[in-house]
């Protein structure tokens, strides 16, 4: 069980601010306005508490290659190591979560649409998806 | 917290179905949705320790005299930590299995795991919708 957020476990890592800095240095150039607070964010989290850095490159691999019109995510790590990365506006639900080896996407619209899909297929899917929350 | 010693798991088929079944939530996963306060999804997954998520069954605390709230004053959590309930029949009705399993720390401790081995994002996502705050 671990209830408590500052566990630690030999299999993860809490990043180094330093290397966290590099990951988020190298794709802040050019990138949507919201990276500079999000960065800051992830790395005040990557202290705090324990995330597969795996799932977290993938994480950040996904967020720089999504439109510069997309809104500002909410980032949250799980107690898994996994990264949750969530977009909640009127009505459109988004919900990308990273693991060590898979990615999946959960999708709700506000017309009522609903799907879930790995993050390796759907692929047309997922873009659509991504539109309805930037034009949310 | 130190990892208690293992204690059994015993079932929780006498739990009434309106039971509040609460969970601790970290104070930086908690987000506005239309508004209006919610955790993020990722509050809702399995510890990588035990492959299940960490709740409190409302009707235990009561019946062990203490107060739900008393939670948020244990050192195990932390400060501005917040607490959000679904009631028993949603875990029943959405694949969730509840099992007792005691710890030193707090009554009422139970653990939750998905009837298919993973709860999908789009699980965590509505039980993070459908939670009230206490």
């Amino acid at each position: 069980m671990t209830i408590t957020s500052n566990q630690t476990d030999a299999s993860f890592h809490l990043a180094s601010q330093a290397n966290v800095a590099v990951q988020v240095s190298s794709v802040l150039a050019q990138r949507q306005p919201w990276w500079p607070s999000v960065s800051y964010e992830i790395r005040q989290m990557v202290e705090t508490y324990p995330v597969d850095m795996h799932a977290l490159n993938r994480s950040l691999t996904w967020l720089v290659n999504l439109p510069r019109s997309m809104p500002r995510p909410e980032i949250g790590f799980g107690e898994d190591g996994s990264v949750s990365v969530e977009w909640d506006r009127r009505g459109n639900v988004l919900h990308a979560r990273f693991e060590r080896e898979c990615a999946e996407i959960y999708f709700c619209g506000a017309n009522g649409d609903e799907f879930e899909t790995s993050m390796d297929a759907g692929e047309d899917k997922i873009r659509s998806a991504v539109v309805s929350i930037v034009v949310s | 917290m130190a990892e208690a010693e293992v204690t059994p798991e015993t079932d929780t088929d006498d739990v009434p179905d309106e039971t509040r079944v609460v969970r601790v939530v970290r104070p930086g996963d908690v987000m506005t949705s239309e508004g209006v306060l919610r955790p993020k999804s990722s509050a809702f997954t399995d510890s990588r320790v035990d492959g299940a998520m960490s709740v409190f069954l409302e009707n235990d605390v009561l019946a062990d005299g203490q107060a739900i709230e008393d939670l948020l004053g244990l050192s195990i959590f932390e400060d501005g930590s917040t607490l959000w309930w679904l009631p028993m029949s949603y875990y029943r009705e959405n694949g969730q299995i509840v099992t007792r399993r005691k710890i030193d720390e707090f009554p009422g401790h139970a653990n939750v795991r998905d009837a298919v081995g993973k709860r999908s994002a789009g699980k965590m996502t509505r039980m993070a919708k459908a939670s009230t705050l206490i």
